[in-house]
């Protein structure tokens, strides 16, 4: 056989193997949110196995320092929170009042982590965020029992996943009112609830 | 028998015309597609978050991971790291894994950064190592944030980052060889679509190593 022929001959065979190197990494990094053994979500359940939750719902997390983070690429300056949802059973109501000057937020999370909602502080209405996550027939049955007219104060969110979590920040200044951000977390409220 | 000699004939380019030549080929060719294939998802998870990395001198930031559309490259390296991105309306982290010039940042040298931080409501400014855990070092301090730090007079400020203890503001990184400085923007006063400019973020520059 003569070189170029040998090349023509291992051409479909090298093609096939780009081929299904091609389907094998789109699959792979499509199905890693699924599968990932240490996404966001298994961290923080790992942390409410060993210390529970608080008698508001809320896993109340350390403060990051060396060997002593529940997520990592968290900051140490911030009061963390956690609460979760499972749509199965029921709707998650969050309440969190807020309090001071500083940075406060509620980001809900699919348990991969990805973001699908947040309410920080400055768009809380009444001095609290509250929030309700749903899904879509879950938050249509809210809305069908609304009172015309009625003040909405809670902000409704439809997940994109029947699990995940919320997490709760509170920034603190100086390390000094770390104690206080922390108080605020703890005040948080979760629960579910048949909407 | 006929094993042996198709084996052989797989590494001298075989003729094809025993079927056993086929057979051998077509396992080899799918091995390599799946191993080509795995290596590509881990390569491609090691670097980032995906697309639309925001840089500004040492200063990366993936600002698509505070929204619920992020690329399926974000949630995959997400997962994987089991990392919760701040929201976008929360604020924004940049990581810096070099200094200013181009250089690893490494945990036996001394940094001064200095400069400007961009508009923002609160900021604070952690080391950590490159997995995102906090250093561990004898002060116990992690980070500062833009209240307690201390300012010259207009406004500017300077923090020390060596094992050394300094003066003013100083982190250390305790004894790890590299590090990573994290910058966390809260309600963060411009739009991450402007792409500001290195000119507004602090500058890492290198003094020297021990």
């Amino acid at each position: 056989m003569k070189p170029s022929e040998r090349l023509i001959a291992f051409m479909p065979w090298a093609g096939a193997s780009a081929l299904l190197a091609l389907i094998v990494h789109i699959v792979s990094v499509l199905l890693t949110p699924v599968i990932a053994p240490r996404a966001a979500l298994a961290r923080l359940k790992a942390v409410e196995v060993v210390q529970g939750l608080s008698d508001k719902g809320v896993l109340l997390l350390p403060q990051p320092a060396p060997g002593e983070q529940a997520l990592p690429f968290e900051d140490p300056t911030v009061a963390l929170g956690a609460c979760f949802f499972d749509l199965d059973r029921g709707v998650l109501r969050l309440r969190a009042v807020v309090d001071g000057d500083d940075f406060f937020g509620v980001s809900l999370h699919q348990p991969s982590g990805v973001v699908f909602q947040a309410v920080n502080d400055r768009a809380a209405s009444g001095g609290a965020i509250e929030i309700v996550v749903g899904d879509a027939r879950q938050i249509d049955e809210l809305e069908a029992q609304d009172v015309e007219g009625a003040e909405k104060r809670e902000v409704r969110v439809t997940a994109p996943s029947r699990r995940g979590f919320a997490l709760i920040r509170a920034f603190a200044k100086r390390p000094s009112e770390y104690a206080s951000a922390q108080a605020l977390v703890a005040a948080a409220r979760c629960e579910t609830a048949q909407p | 028998m006929t094993r042996v000699i198709a084996w052989r004939r797989l590494g001298s380019v075989a003729r094809l015309r025993d079927p056993f030549d086929r057979y051998l080929r077509a396992a080899a060719a799918m091995l390599a597609g799946l191993l080509l294939g795995f290596l590509l998802t881990v390569a491609t998870l090691r670097g980032g978050y995906g697309f639309g990395e925001y840089v500004a001198g040492p200063w990366s930031a993936w600002p698509q991971l505070g929204d619920a559309d992020t690329d399926p490259y974000a949630r995959a390296a997400l997962a994987q790291r089991g990392v919760a991105p701040l929201a976008r309306s929360e604020g924004l982290a940049f990581v810096a894994q070099t200094d200013s010039s181009g250089a690893a940042l490494d945990g036996g040298c001394e940094y001064l950064l200095s400069g400007p931080v961009p508009p923002t409501r609160f900021w604070s400014l952690a080391l950590s190592d490159a997995a995102g855990a906090p250093l561990a070092n004898a002060t116990q301090r992690y980070a500062f944030t833009s209240s307690e730090i201390l300012r010259r007079e207009g406004g500017a400020f300077e923090i020390a980052i060596s094992r050394e203890a300094r003066a003013g503001n100083w982190l250390s990184p305790g004894e790890a060889r590299g590090f990573v400085i994290v910058l966390r923007l809260y309600d963060v006063g411009f739009d991450a679509a402007e792409r500001i400019g290195a000119e507004r973020f602090p500058r890492i520059v290198k003094l020297g190593c021990s």
